[in-house]
């Protein structure tokens, strides 16, 4: 018997079809093939109406006794219904208990192992401006550099002048960054709020008690912190000369010659940085050091020389120049804008074949690390005896990952997914209630677990069902 | 009357009858209680089940 819900889809899709000419017709000695012949009758020529041409197979028998004949059909498909969801029911089970927690943990560990967002080396390189604080261009800064032009051969910076017990007295910086000249010390406290606290301390414990001060080593050493470092430095050692600690490894006057050591190699760091500011200025020098992966830049040149119309200054410029080795880098605008174009064209070509042959690694990675994983997952589950035959998974294995797409990271879930379903699960049907249980969350992710679930066993059964019906042109 | 025509009707008719019929039927049976339960809440009632089934075999198979 057919419920009217099924004769009125049946009968609209029978009509749509039939009116372009096509015949569906169930696979030959299917189950479903002996279903239809018990319920479908050689059409009686007395009808006429397409509409009682529709139903009419349900009325007939070509077993004689019509009841007989509808108790066969009833009882066959309840009976093929039955045996059908006893299969469906074993695959979904298998689908969700089994494959679904496998990919799961498959995917995670293999998320773990590969990162597709690649840090490509050419993303470490970059410009970075050093912009000298106002300070600078003071008379203060101006005058304290000529006034150690010559302090380069101050002896070595002592270790031990100021003690931790005693840095606490001495580590109130807006305090001590005073010079007595209110002008500068609005200047100097505008500097150290761009400093955290930290930081401060840090520089403070460095050179005051660890006696680390570097001397400028020519233009590579002027980072931004570190060319302001040096005005705090001077400041605060001439600010301790006033001072005495209680706690010293120096007696009060090793302390002050100590100190004075400070004030001088600080003093001339400043003079230094100002003679490199200056040639920076009358030499249009913009790359102050090609420091690895950093390029260090005058601020002002630089900002002025990208904004010079029609020149194509731009900071590719700079970062192709960053490829050349030793004094065929260029410092100036002048040299970088000469070969503007050309370095960016090696740069461009740098990034190309660098991040290609950095994703091509990662793909031969990926590949390899996959098949790992898996295999791994196949020794674990043979000793487990869920794995009949160990060489057919290994051949499936090796297939697979011969056919996985080159760029299979971007997008590795459907691919992980069907070499999983096609190791464990061959001659199943699992995948296609898996697939099916995918397609439907794709569609809508709002759907909750249960739903996507009942929605798959819909696709599932009906998709399996569509493979027992052939299309065909006006045939019957 | 195109009697072909009419015969083509008939014949698909009793095909995809079948179908629908038996797969409504396995997914009663899969789905279990949580079909029944659709069915309670109306979410799912019989007609719509037919229709969700025939609207996927008919894109599936490009009818």
């Amino acid at each position: 018997m057919f419920n009217p819900s099924v004769l009125a889809e049946a009968q609209a899709l029978a009509t749509s079809t039939a009116e372009r000419g096509i015949a569906i017709n169930s696979v030959q000695e299917s189950f479903l093939d002996n279903l239809v012949n018990l319920s479908h009758n050689s059409l009686d020529t007395q009808v006429t109406s397409m509409d009682e041409a529709g139903t009419r197979f349900e009325r007939s028998s070509s077993y004689g006794d019509p009841e007989l004949a509808c108790a066969t059909h009833t009882a066959f498909t309840d009976e093929s219904a039955l045996a059908v969801a006893e299969i469906a029911s074993r695959n979904i089970l298998v689908a969700r208990t089994d494959a679904l927690p496998l990919i799961g943990q498959v995917m995670e560990q293999f998320e773990q192992i590969i990162n597709p967002d690649i840090p490509y080396a050419y993303r470490k390189r970059s410009v970075v401006p050093v912009a000298f604080h106002p300070l600078w261009s003071s008379e203060y800064v101006l005058g304290v550099g000529d006034t150690y032009a010559d302090g380069g051969d101050a002896g070595q910076v002592p270790a031990g002048l100021i003690l931790s017990a005693d840095e606490e007295q001495f580590t109130n910086f807006l305090e001590l960054t005073k010079t007595g000249l209110p002008a500068v010390d609005a200047q100097l406290a505008n500097l150290l709020s761009g400093y955290e606290d930290e930081d401060l301390r840090r520089l403070f414990k460095d050179v005051f008690s660890g006696g680390h001060l570097q001397v400028v080593r020519g233009p590579y050493s002027l980072t931004e912190g570190w060319v302001n470092d040096q005005i705090l430095i001077h400041v605060w050692a001439r600010a301790l000369a006033d001072k005495s600690p209680s706690k010293s490894s120096h007696n009060l006057a090793s302390y002050r010659t100590g100190l004075a050591t400070i004030v001088e190699r600080s003093g001339n760091n400043i003079w230094h940085i100002n003679k490199i500011r200056s040639n920076c200025a009358e030499g249009g020098v913009i790359v102050l050091a090609y420091a690895g992966d950093t390029i260090h830049v005058h601020s002002d040149i630089y900002t002025e020389w990208l904004k010079q119309e029609g020149a194509g200054n731009c900071p590719e410029v700079v970062l192709g120049a960053s490829l050349l080795t030793g004094q065929l880098r260029p410092a100036t605008g002048a040299e970088l804008t000469a070969s503007g174009e050309a370095l960016v064209g090696k740069w461009n070509d740098y990034v190309s074949v660098s991040s290609r042959t950095e994703q091509e690694n990662l793909n031969a990675q990926a590949r390899i690390e996959l098949f790992r994983l898996i295999r791994t997952h196949v020794d674990k589950r043979l000793a487990e005896g869920l794995v009949p035959v160990y060489e057919d998974a290994m051949a499936v294995l090796n297939d697979s990952i011969e056919r996985l797409k080159t760029n299979f990271i971007k997008d590795p879930y459907e691919p992980i997914r069907d070499i999983i379903l096609d190791v464990f699960y061959a001659g199943t049907e699992v995948k296609m209630f898996v697939m099916a249980m995918d397609e439907i969350e794709e569609d809508d992710d709002d759907l909750e677990e249960e739903e996507i679930a009942f929605l798959a066993v819909v696709n599932y059964l009906t998709d399996w069902a569509a493979c027992l019906l052939v299309k065909k042109s006006g045939q019957l | 009357m195109d009697v072909n025509k009419i015969r083509l009707i008939e014949h698909n008719t009793a095909v995809v009858a079948n179908v629908l019929n038996v797969v409504t039927l396995a997914i009663g049976q899969v789905a279990g209680k949580q079909v029944q339960r659709k069915l309670d809440e109306e979410t799912v009632s019989d007609e719509a089940l037919t229709s969700l089934v025939a609207a996927r075999l008919k894109n599936t198979l490009k009818l």
